[in-house]
């Protein structure tokens, strides 16, 4: 076959061997394969080749009982979930003295926790150097996109709220409107309401200020008209 | 455990053992773990032959194995699951600086192009210092154990993962957070390099054999 086409199948054929190619890609290498020595000399290769490793893997031989060891330590296991919880403020010191003393006795002994422990300090402090390594230009860029972020949302927050107040108003006007009885008598479209709370609107002076209606408001002491 | 009892264990199948250890039952967790013991070595060991701490990394993979059993959604995916907790703490013992090896390091520096981590200094295994703690096999076992040493971490991995646990493109790819094409091209790279470093005695094999057909002729 052209050697073009068998640079294509070549790298599939370690896929193939494993059966891990779509049908249609395993009909091609399959079909080539039937009709080019060469390719078929790889799969050979390939086959062997994981026959040896797969054998080598299996005469490594075991002389431990490690499963012994882990299982006389089933019982105690029940304290390393409790130690587990606590090892993050047993770092920041943050226990009481018993407790501290308790956990490092733990963590003497203890080769599961102790593993925890120096993963949990190891990530505290490689986000503390993190921190205080942070190249000022890099933290310039950081900065600025967190300011930029907090802007856009202070953006959207500040339209949410004018909209929403709009609607707020609107909605109270009109509910008022229709039902605080002085104004729904007729109006005169001259007429500007300052307080829409009839008993507040009274106790204001602003009622001393308003133009003419076509009827004096409910209980009003006085009304003044203007001309225009 | 009594010896009756064992055998009552014995013949339980793995998933069925996961499922009792999920249960509180001591007896099967014991047993899971005696099940385990070996392959969990056997694959540390291969990822990383030269280290001295071997056993108490398969420890600890036992351990979190024994501690988390009850957090498996599935049963059946229990082989996956170990396997991730082993390559986990396999990339922990990556990402620490201090490697606990057997090995005398040379000056020379080790390069390579796949190797994720560099300055990585050339070294030997310490044979007069390595514990026994196995047994190696026949001459070839020898050499593709050390082809296998040569090859970047990466490579090494998806080899064990493939040929020692047998899992699928797809699980070793979620367990190496890749995806199925990396894990592809990462085995057919890795298998290409193995038939290079073991080519040359593998044809010495085949010279010898002959030979011996020849003198029995």
């Amino acid at each position: 076959m052209e050697n073009g086409f068998c640079n294509n199948i070549k790298p599939l054929i370690s896929a193939y061997f494993d059966d891990e190619l779509s049908s249609g890609e395993n009909d091609l290498v399959r079909s080539h394969i039937d009709s080019c020595p060469e390719c078929a000399d790889e799969l050979e290769n390939i086959k062997n080749l994981s026959g040896i490793i797969k054998n080598s893997f299996k005469n490594t031989g075991y002389k431990l009982d490690i499963a012994s060891v882990v299982i006389s330590k089933l019982d105690g296991m029940h304290i390393c979930n409790d130690v587990a919880e606590k090892l993050s403020p047993y770092i920041d010191r943050e226990l009481d003295k018993k407790e501290l003393s308790a956990i490092s006795e733990h963590l003497l002994s203890c080769n599961h926790c102790r593993r925890e422990y120096e993963n949990l300090k190891e990530i505290q402090s490689a986000v503390k150097n993190y921190l205080e390594n942070i190249d000022n230009h890099s933290s310039h860029k950081i900065a600025e996109g967190v300011i930029n972020r907090i802007k856009k949302q202070e953006r959207r927050l500040e339209y949410l709220k004018s909209t929403a107040a709009l609607f707020i108003i609107a909605l109270l006007s009109w509910f008022s409107i229709n039902t605080i009885s002085p104004f729904n008598a007729k109006i005169n479209d001259k007429a500007r309401l300052v307080s829409l709370d009839k008993s507040a609107y009274l106790r204001s002076e602003d009622f001393l200020f308003t133009k003419v209606y076509s009827s004096p408001p409910e209980g009003a002491i006085s009304t003044i008209y203007e001309e225009d | 455990m009594k010896g009756s009892q064992r055998e009552i264990y014995a013949n339980l199948t793995i998933t069925e053992l996961v499922e009792k250890s999920r249960q509180d039952d001591r007896l099967a967790l014991e047993e899971l773990i005696r099940r385990n013991e070996k392959i969990v070595y056997n694959t540390l060991y291969h990822l990383d032959p030269n280290r001295t701490d071997i056993a108490d990394l398969a420890q600890e993979v036992l351990f979190r194995m024994a501690k988390n059993v009850k957090n498996i959604r599935n049963p059946a995916t229990f082989k996956f699951w170990l396997n991730q907790i082993i390559t986990n703490l396999f990339y922990d013992e990556l990402r620490r600086k201090t490697r606990r090896l057997t090995t005398i390091s040379m000056d020379t520096p080790y390069m390579d192009s796949d190797q994720e981590e560099s300055g990585q200094t050339r070294d030997i295994a310490d044979l007069a210092r390595m514990p026994e703690e196995r047994t190696l096999g026949s001459e070839l076992d020898t050499k593709i154990k050390e082809a296998i040493e040569n090859l970047s971490e990466q490579f090494r991995l998806v080899i064990v993962l493939r040929e020692l646990q047998g899992l699928s493109y797809e699980e070793i790819a979620e367990i190496t957070g890749t995806n199925i094409g990396t894990v592809k091209s990462r085995l057919a790279r890795a298998r290409a390099r193995l038939q290079e470093h073991i080519k040359p005695y593998l044809e010495q094999e085949r010279g010898a054999y002959w030979k011996m057909v020849f003198v029995i002729i």
